[in-house]
């Protein structure tokens, strides 16, 4: 494995500089630096003065049992801070993806991969790729956080700022009843990083079956396909959750992403059970990186029609690629020159 | 140092790509595989450099198995290519360094091949700006220019500047075993020559040297041993002298001011071209040869060129594997 690895530290390095490089990348970190810097300054020269009631935008609706139980954060409070995590992760996730795919099959299409092949294995090549895409995807994610909680502490001392609590708590989003704090930071980056290995590594995969630019949507929808089921399946399943369903939904890998830290903020399960989540997803990435390691070497060079996954996973089993396994472009003579 | 290339064999299926491949290079000097498109060798180059799993045969160099990692290898690929949207000096450096050589380093050879290759001015700001020959501007003018200059991509360069580029990077380790897939192809004469002129220096320099080419006459000027391959399988294989040599001096040229055809009917060889008294024949050897010239002055026939030669690489290419493809 460490000879597959030589030359990931350099394309990650290439690759994160020219994700710098590019404008509209920038553009877009800049305006979601501005964004994070301005909302609480800006909202409070609207709503800094005003009483709670009038920033009051939501109306929590609760069962006589939900009321006489108190103490407990209500349906769509749940739902809503659900929701929100879950669009945050799949947009995290939609966009890597994307990306990681686009730059794969660039690089096929180009004609560099057999150049590069002499100085880095196919391995290195994907890894350092995604890796460096993490980095670029990561880095905006905490800057922005870090930007927002800095304004808000800068606000703080010039403005009045309270308006933000007292939303919050109009939303029944109560620090007594969330388990908010480092801890729920941690599940939730860790979580993250892991729904990114999984589906970045599956994008690798399927950009590496491409052979021109045309497949790229195809290879991207069936990525970003699976992100969406994992979201759906989220959304619906917290709605319904309880009992042995929460658990289901917290250890399934492709839906844990997007469960994993709203279960642990509401108290559904503790730190346990998000290590077994976390142990079963990352046997899930180290499932999906040893398929990687035994079919990327004989993907990266291949030029026939798009290859399906059921037929990489085939590849994995030890079926090479072949007339049979090829179809029709290589039944006319293979992938040999 | 010497290369050892030991039954190399792949098939993907059923069918077989690369068939028992073998050849040795136990000095500096150039090698070259030939064959028809689809005849094994690309195939036979990634397995050499280990792109491509091997079914069977190994690789040596100095003993060793070949290892990109161990062996300083510079590769130009016949499928080549840049990425068309980065700076090419940001693509140079990191093929660069990806080859272990450092930054600094890179940049001293960089500018030495940029100018070798006539590639200034895609690369740096000063040669961009001589190359809009300065010498009317003033030292501002040159100076705001110089700030302006944008770093070509490679989509804004034509193909010759590109495989030029490609070149370097092949080149940018200055590597001690350097594989060459079709060179040429697709250069204009004086880039061809550009090129021809580099590849004779590293030849100078003892370096080892595998190059596949369609381009028969650039092989013959290059190249010291042969592999003929043909349907995966070697067909021919030596020094391409000794090759030439077991031929025999059967391609005859000839020029007369008179009209020669009968005489070279009457001995008995095959006329193959006929222009202005212009000949190009196959004899059957030096006797027939003698005996056409000999025919030729006791006629009084006025010879001009009399030229006895070995068969071309081309006409002995054509006729090993010219030969399998019409059975």
């Amino acid at each position: 494995m460490g000879n597959r690895l030589t030359g990931a530290g350099m394309v990650y390095r290439f690759t994160l500089q020219q994700i710098m490089k590019s404008k509209s990348n920038r553009a877009v970190f800049g305006i979601l630096l501005a964004a994070a810097a301005l909302t609480i300054p800006v909202a409070g020269l609207f709503l800094g003065s005003r009483g709670g009631g009038e920033v009051s935008s939501y109306v929590d609706v609760s069962t006589v049992e939900e009321y006489l139980n108190g103490g407990r954060v209500g349906f769509d409070t749940r739902y809503g801070i659900q929701y929100g995590y879950s669009i945050v992760a799949m947009i995290i996730c939609v966009f890597s993806v994307t990306y990681i795919v686009r730059t794969i099959v660039e690089e096929k299409v180009s004609r560099l991969v057999e150049t590069l092949m002499v100085s880095v294995r196919p391995m290195a090549l994907v890894l350092g790729k995604i890796l460096a895409v993490m980095t670029f995807m990561f880095t905006m994610l905490l800057a922005v956080l870090g930007v927002f909680a800095l304004s808000y502490v800068i606000s703080g001392r010039l403005m009045d700022v309270s308006f933000v609590s007292r939303l919050l708590a109009s939303m029944g989003i109560s620090m007594d009843l969330l388990h908010l704090g480092p801890g729920a930071l941690l599940v939730t980056l860790v979580s993250l990083v892991m729904a990114y290995c999984f589906f970045s590594l599956l994008a690798g995969l399927a950009g590496a079956g491409c052979a021109n630019m045309d497949e790229i949507e195809s290879a991207n929808m069936s990525a970003m396909m699976t992100i969406l089921a994992g979201y759906l399946v989220s959304c619906v399943g917290f709605g319904l959750s309880g009992g042995p369903l929460t658990m289901v939904l917290a250890i399934c890998p492709v839906v844990s992403a997007f469960t994993v830290p709203a279960f642990y903020v509401f108290g559904d399960i503790g730190m346990g059970a998000v290590a077994v989540s976390w142990l079963v997803e990352l046997v899930c990435v180290l499932m999906l990186l040893v398929l990687s390691a035994r079919v990327y070497d004989q993907l990266i060079l291949y030029r026939g029609s798009r290859l399906k996954f059921r037929k990489i996973l085939a590849m994995g089993k030890g079926h090479g690629i072949t007339a049979e396994s090829t179809g029709k472009r290589s039944r006319k003579g293979g992938t040999a020159k | 140092m010497s290369l050892i290339v030991s039954h190399l064999h792949k098939t993907y299926g059923e069918k077989t790509v690369v068939e028992d491949l073998s050849f040795e290079m136990k000095e500096p000097g150039v090698y070259a595989l030939l064959g028809t498109n689809g005849a094994g060798k690309t195939t036979s180059i990634r397995m050499m450099l280990g792109m491509l799993a091997k079914d069977g045969g190994e690789v040596l160099w100095n003993g060793g198995p070949l290892q990109t990692e161990t062996c300083n290898v510079g590769y130009l690929a016949e499928e080549r290519g840049l990425y068309p949207k980065y700076s090419l000096m940001d693509q140079l450096l990191y093929f660069a360094r990806l080859r272990g050589v450092p930054q600094a380093e890179a940049k001293e050879r960089l500018r030495y091949w940029a100018k070798r290759l006539e590639a200034e001015e895609y690369l740096y700001a000063d040669a961009a700006r001589a190359a809009e020959n300065p010498e009317e501007e003033s030292n501002k003018k040159r100076r705001k220019k110089a700030r302006a200059f944008k770093p070509k991509l490679a989509d804004q360069l034509s193909k010759g500047n590109q495989q030029k580029i490609q070149f370097m990077i092949a080149l940018i380790s200055d590597p001690e075993l350097i594989i060459l897939d079709e060179p040429l192809s697709g250069l204009d004469p004086v880039n061809t020559d550009l090129f021809k002129g580099i590849i004779r220096d590293e030849i100078s320099k003892g370096k080892y040297l595998i190059m596949s080419s369609h381009q028969m006459a650039t092989v013959e000027e290059f190249c010291s041993d042969i592999t003929i391959l043909d349907r995966s399988r070697a067909v021919l294989q030596g020094n391409l002298n000794d090759i030439k040599k077991s031929y025999g001096r059967v391609n005859l040229h000839l020029k007369t001011e008179k009209d020669a055809a009968p005489y070279i009917a009457a001995c008995g060889a095959q006329l193959l071209t006929e222009k202005e008294c212009e000949y190009q024949i196959r004899v059957s050897g030096e006797a027939q040869a003698n005996q056409l010239l000999g025919a030729l002055i006791t006629a009084g026939v006025p010879v001009i060129t009399f030229d006895l030669r070995e068969p071309s690489l081309h006409e002995i290419f054509v006729e090993k594997v010219g030969d399998r493809h019409g059975e």
